[in-house]
C-alpha cells in the first residue's frame, strides 16, 4: 500500500525543523482568501454560463465578448501591470451544473466571479458556495433580479442591469398610455427571474387577464408554446409581456405566427436580441412591432461612441455578427476593469467590493442610466429607454431618440431621466 | 423503450447495504464476570486478545509489539436488531465478532504503525448508544489495565460509531485524548432518522399503502410486518423506476394504478412528485450512480440535456431514498420496540416550508411552478394522513442521548457530501456548534466530495450503474487512505498537545487519501433542524 510515512514523531520533527516560512507558502492558510486569484502578473476571473443547450442562443456570446475586451485591455497594459485571464465554464443554463462549475472555478482559484448568467443559476451559486461567508466576489451578474442588490442578502454580490422590477413598471406606464383598455397577458419564466417582473407589473397597476408560467428550459418541448398560445387566444388576450430567454420568446412568435395570433408583443430586455431570435427562426415579420427595452444604446447606433469602440474589439478579437449580447459584454467586462482599477494596485477581494459601493457611481460605462452603487445598496443600473423592432430588426427608439425612464426598487413613479452620459475615457480603457 | 441495464434494478441490495442491524438479541443481564482479556500468542508480532467486558459484549483488543501507547478505540455504525434473511445477516453473527476498526486494511496499518486496536461488539444491537457508551467506557479500563504502557486513546466511529464516540468524548472527556466521526450521526437520533422518516412516510402516502412504516405491531406480528415493508419498498422502487424510465420515453405521467395519489396529481409526472418527495425529506440529489447532471450522448443535444434536467436528479434520489428508507423500516421498528410504540410524528410538519431554494434550484425537474404547487395542495389537504406517536413511546424515545456539540478533544470528521443516511447536515450541525476561536480549532472536517460528473451511461444511451461508487456518495463509502487519513491527523495531535496540525501533516495527509477536501463547505441543515 502507498501511504506516507506515519511515524508522527519523525512528522513532526521534521515540521519544527522545517522552516516556519516554507510551510507557510506550502499550506495555504484558509483565513487569507482575500488575495486569491492575483499574482502580481495576472488576475484570474471566472464565469458559468450556457455555452451550450437550448438556453445558449445568444447568452453564449455573452462570456467571449467579455473576454475580446479584456484582451484589448492586456493589449494596452494590462491594469496597475496585471493582465486579466478570464475562465469560461458551460453551465448549460442548468442550476445544478452552475453551481458546479462555479465551484470549479474557485477551485482554479478564481478572485472572483464576473457576469455568471441566470437568475436562478446566481441564487443556488449564492447559497451553496456560500459567497456570504466566504467573501468570494460575483460582480455584475447577468441576470436583473432585483434580490440580488440587496445587500445585506447578498454582500458580495453586485448586479448590473436594471431590474426586471423596473423594467415591468417600465413597461406598464407604456402599457396604460399605449394600450388602454387592452387585455393584458404575460407569459414568464416560473422563478424569481418572472416572480420579479410580476411584482414590477402589479406595482405598475396591470391587471392582467393571463398569467403563463413557464418551467425553465420547457420551452424545448414544441405542446409547450402551443398551450401558450392557445390560452392566450382564447382569453383574447392583446397585449403580451414576455418575461423569458430568447429560446422561449422564440418559442412563442414562431407558434404565434403558426396560429395566426398578433397580439402586441413586449419582451423583456434579455429576450429581445434580433440576431438570436432570428438565428432561432424567428423572422422580421414575426418580430415587426415588437417592444422592447435596453439601458444600452442599440447595437446598431454606430454614432454611439462605445457601440464603435465595441465594434472594433470585436472585430479584432472576436467572432461572429455584433450584436446586444456582445454589446452586453463588453461593456459587463468594462464595468469590472473598472472597478479593478478603482480598488488600486492592492487588490484584495474585500477592496474590491469597498472600490465598487463607494466608486460604482462614476464608472464610466455604455450605459444610458447610472450606475447607483452605494455602501448600502448593489443595484446596477436604474432605468431602460424603449424601443419597436421594425421589420429590418432594428431597434427604434420609441420617440425616434433614446428616451431613458428610471425608476426605484419602491413604489417610486417612472420618470423621464436626466442623467448625461460622461464622455467615454481615453481608448475605453479604465482610467 | 428506455430501461435500465440489468444491475441497476437490484434495488434490494442497494437499499439494504447500509451498516447493518439487529434486534432484540442481548446477551442479558449483567453478570459478575472476569472482564479481563484473554491473550494469546504473538501473532506477526501483534498480541491478540479477546474477552468481554461485564455487559457481556465481546470485545478484541490487539496491540503490536512496537507499541506506542496510542490505542484506537472503534465503535461500529448501526447494525439491525433483528435477523434479515434475505440479505444473510444474522445478529449472533454481528454479537460474536467486533469489528476493530471499518476495514481490515485500516487495521493492519494501524498495527504496523505501532497502534493498538480495540473495540467490541457492544451488548445489544440497533440505536445502542447508552449501552455502547458504557461498555466503551468499561473497554477503556480493560486496555489501560492490560497494558500499563497505554498513554493515548483516541476514539473513533462510523455512523452511529461516530455517535457513540461524540457522546462518550462529551460525557467523559478525561478518558479519551482525542475523536475521529467518520460518517457521522449526530445532534440527537429524531433528527438523524427524521429525513428518512419521512420519505418512507411519503412512500406510503403517495404511492404504497400497504407499507406500515410506523407504530409497528407488538412481538412476532411486528416483525412480520418490517419484513413485509421491506418486501413491499423493493418492489415499489422497482416500479417506480420503470415508471420514471417509461415517462422519458413517452412524455406521459405513469402513476402506479394502486398510488393513492394518482387521482389528485396524475397529471403530474411520476419523477416530478418523487423528487419533490426527496427534496422535502432532505435525500441528496446525487447519488453512487448518479450526478445529478449529465445526461447520454453529445453535450446540449436534446437527450443529453433532457436526461440531465428531468431525470438525473429523480434516479439519484430514488438510488439514495430508498437505501434511506429501507434504514428507515428497521431503525423506526427497533426504536419503537426500545420506545415501547410508536415515538415519530409528523403532524405538525410543514414540509412545503423546507422547499425554498430547492424550487429554484429544480424547477424545471419538479415540472414548473404549477406543478409544484399541485403537490404543495395535495400534501396539505386531508388525504394525505399523517402519522401520530403514543405519548409514553414518545417520552422514552426522548431520553436517548443526545449530543451538546461541545468538543473536549482534537476531532476529526470524515463526511461525504452526498450520504443520504447520514446527511451532510449532521456535520455543519456540529461545525456550527463551534462558536469561538478555540472551539474551532479542535474540529476539522474532512469533506469527501464528488466529481461534478460521473454518471455512467452504456454505448445505447442507459444508465449504467454496474461501476463502483462514485467517490462522496453512499453511506460510509470512504477508502482505506481516506479512513486512516483521519487517524493520521488525530495520532499527531493527540501527540502535540491536542492541536491538529495545519501544515505539513495535513497536507501531506490530503495528498496520500485523494478525494477529501478541507474548503469551506456547508452542508445543507438537515431537514429536521430547519423545522424545528
Amino acid at each position: 500500500m502507498m501511504r506516507l510515512n506515519r511515524s508522527k514523531k519523525a512528522i513532526t520533527l521534521t515540521a519544527l525543523a522545517a522552516s516556519v516560512a516554507l510551510v507557510a507558502t506550502m499550506v495555504p492558510a484558509q483565513a487569507s482568501t482575500d488575495k486569491v486569484g492575483v499574482t502580481s502578473k495576472t488576475i484570474k476571473l471566472g464565469i458559468s454560463q450556457p455555452t451550450t443547450g437550448p438556453a445558449s442562443a445568444g447568452y453564449n456570446k455573452v462570456a467571449p465578448a467579455m473576454n475580446s475586451y479584456f484582451k484589448y485591455v492586456n493589449d494596452n497594459g494590462g491594469i496597475n501591470g496585471r493582465k486579466i485571464e478570464l475562465i469560461i465554464k458551460n453551465d448549460g443554463y442548468v442550476v445544478q451544473r452552475a453551481v458546479n462549475e462555479s465551484a470549479a472555478l474557485v477551485d482554479e482559484g478564481v478572485f472572483a466571479l464576473v457576469g455568471s448568467l441566470g437568475t436562478a443559476n446566481n441564487t443556488a451559486v449564492a447559497e451553496f458556495l456560500d459567497l456570504k461567508s466566504t467573501g468570494l466576489p460575483s460582480l455584475f451578474v447577468n441576470t436583473g433580479f432585483s434580490g440580488f442588490s440587496v445587500k445585506k442578502d447578498y454582500p458580495t454580490m453586485f448586479s448590473l442591469f436594471p431590474s426586471y422590477y423596473m423594467e415591468a413598471k417600465i413597461f406598464s406606464e407604456y402599457i396604460k398610455k399605449n394600450f388602454p383598455g387592452k387585455k393584458v397577458g404575460v407569459i414568464y419564466q416560473a422563478d424569481d427571474f418572472g416572480v420579479d417582473a410580476l411584482a414590477g407589473l402589479a406595482q405598475g397597476g396591470i391587471t392582467l387577464t393571463e398569467k403563463i408560467a413557464y418551467a425553465s428550459l420547457s420551452q424545448g418541448t414544441p405542446s409547450v408554446g402551443q398551450s401558450w398560445i392557445t390560452k392566450l387566444k382564447t382569453a383574447n388576450v392583446e397585449v403580451v409581456i414576455f418575461y423569458g430567454v430568447p429560446s422561449a420568446v422564440a418559442a412563442a412568435l414562431r407558434t404565434a405566427a403558426a396560429l395566426a395570433y398578433k397580439p402586441q408583443w413586449i419582451v423583456t430586455s434579455v429576450g429581445s436580441d434580433y440576431t438570436t431570435l432570428t438565428g432561432l427562426g424567428v423572422t422580421n415579420a414575426m418580430l415587426d412591432g415588437v417592444v422592447t427595452g435596453s439601458f444600452l444604446p442599440a447595437p446598431t447606433d454606430d454614432a454611439d461612441p462605445y457601440v464603435k469602440l465595441f465594434k472594433t474589439i470585436h472585430t479584432k478579437y472576436g467572432t461572429g455578427a455584433f450584436d446586444s449580447n456582445i454589446l452586453t459584454g463588453m461593456n459587463t467586462a468594462m464595468m469590472t476593469a473598472n472597478a479593478i482599477k478603482a480598488a488600486g494596485p492592492n487588490l484584495t477581494r474585500s477592496g474590491l467590493i469597498r472600490a465598487i459601493e463607494t466608486k460604482g457611481r462614476t464608472f464610466a460605462s455604455a450605459s444610458l442610466t447610472p450606475p447607483t452603487y452605494s455602501t448600502t445598496s448593489h443595484a446596477g443600473y436604474a432605468g431602460f429607454w424603449l424601443a419597436q423592432i421594425n421589420s429590418s430588426g432594428v431597434m427604434v427608439p420609441e420617440s425616434g431618440k433614446y428616451k431613458v425612464y428610471t425608476t426605484d426598487a419602491g413604489k417610486g413613479a417612472v420618470k423621464v431621466s436626466t442623467y448625461k452620459r460622461p464622455a467615454m475615457p481615453a481608448k475605453g480603457l479604465p482610467k | 423503450m428506455f430501461t435500465f441495464t440489468k444491475n441497476q434494478t437490484k434495488f434490494a441490495s442497494v437499499l439494504l447495504s447500509v451498516a447493518l442491524v439487529t434486534f432484540g438479541v442481548s446477551a442479558g443481564p449483567a453478570q459478575a464476570i472476569d472482564n479481563r482479556p484473554a491473550c494469546g500468542p504473538d501473532l506477526d508480532g501483534v498480541t491478540v486478545c479477546e474477552g468481554a467486558t461485564t455487559d457481556g459484549a465481546k470485545y478484541a483488543i490487539q496491540v503490536p509489539e512496537d507499541f506506542n501507547g496510542t490505542v484506537f478505540l472503534y465503535s461500529h455504525g448501526y447494525q439491525y436488531s433483528v435477523d434479515v434473511p434475505p440479505l444473510g445477516y444474522s445478529t449472533a453473527t454481528s454479537l460474536d465478532n467486533p469489528a476493530l476498526s471499518p476495514d481490515v486494511m485500516v487495521t493492519e496499518t494501524l498495527l504496523a504503525q505501532g497502534y493498538a486496536v480495540a473495540a467490541s461488539t457492544f451488548p445489544v444491537l440497533g440505536w445502542n448508544t447508552a449501552e455502547a457508551v458504557k461498555t466503551n467506557v468499561e473497554l477503556i479500563g480493560v486496555v489501560k489495565k492490560a497494558f500499563k504502557d497505554t498513554k493515548k486513546v483516541i476514539a473513533w466511529g462510523n455512523s452511529l460509531g461516530a455517535y457513540i464516540t461524540q457522546a462518550l468524548a462529551e460525557k467523559y472527556p478525561k478518558l479519551i485524548d482525542g475523536s475521529g466521526l467518520m460518517c457521522p450521526a449526530l445532534g440527537d437520533v429524531n433528527a438523524v432518522i427524521t429525513g428518512a422518516g419521512d420519505f418512507l412516510w411519503a412512500l406510503k402516502t403517495f404511492f404504497e399503502p400497504r407499507l406500515t412504516g410506523h407504530a409497528y405491531a407488538a412481538g412476532a406480528a411486528g416483525l412480520t410486518q418490517a419484513y413485509t415493508d421491506l418486501g413491499l419498498l423493493q418492489a415499489l422502487g422497482e416500479t417506480l423506476q420503470t415508471a420514471v424510465a417509461t415517462e422519458l420515453v413517452l412524455g406521459t405521467p405513469q402513476w402506479p394504478a394502486t398510488a393513492p395519489a394518482r387521482t389528485a396529481l396524475g397529471a403530474i409526472p411520476v419523477r416530478a412528485v418523487l423528487l419533490y418527495l426527496g427534496l422535502m425529506a432532505g435525500i441528496p440529489t446525487r447519488s453512487p450512480h448518479f450526478d445529478g447532471v449529465s445526461g447520454p450522448g453529445v453535450e446540449g443535444s436534446t437527450p443529453e440535456f433532457g436526461f440531465a434536467l428531468t431525470a438525473n436528479p429523480v434516479f439519484a434520489v430514488l438510488q439514495n431514498g430508498f437505501e434511506a428508507a429501507g434504514l428507515a423500516i428497521l431503525a423506526k421498528y427497533d426504536l419503537e420496540v426500545k420506545s415501547g410504540g410508536a415515538f415519530w410524528n409528523n403532524l405538525r410538519t410543514d414540509y412545503a416550508s423546507r422547499m425554498t431554494l430547492e424550487k429554484t434550484v429544480f424547477n424545471a425537474a419538479l415540472g414548473g411552478s404549477d406543478a409544484i404547487a399541485g403537490i404543495e395542495t395535495y400534501l396539505a389537504s386531508f388525504q394525505v394522513p399523517r402519522q401520530a406517536a403514543s405519548a409514553p413511546a414518545a417520552a422514552a424515545f426522548a431520553k436517548q442521548i443526545k449530543h451538546t456539540g461541545k468538543l473536549n478533544h482534537p476531532t476529526v470528521v470524515l463526511a461525504a457530501t452526498e450520504d443520504a443516511i447520514t446527511t451532510d447536515g449532521n456535520t455543519q450541525w456540529l461545525v456550527n456548534k463551534q462558536k469561538t476561536a478555540a472551539a474551532k480549532a479542535k474540529l476539522l472536517v474532512l469533506w469527501n466530495k464528488p466529481a461534478a460528473v460521473y454518471t455512467k451511461f452504456t454505448a445505447a444511451g442507459r444508465p449504467d450503474t454496474s461501476g463502483p461508487k462514485a467517490n462522496g456518495t453512499g453511506h460510509c463509502n470512504f477508502t482505506a487512505d481516506q479512513t486512516l487519513a483521519v487517524a493520521d491527523l488525530l495520532a499527531d495531535a493527540v501527540d502535540n498537545k491536542g492541536k491538529l496540525d495545519t501544515g505539513t501533516l495535513r497536507a501531506n495527509v490530503l495528498e496520500s487519501a485523494p478525494g477529501l477536501s478541507i474548503a469551506p463547505y456547508k452542508g445543507r441543515i438537515q431537514k429536521f433542524y430547519i423545522s424545528r
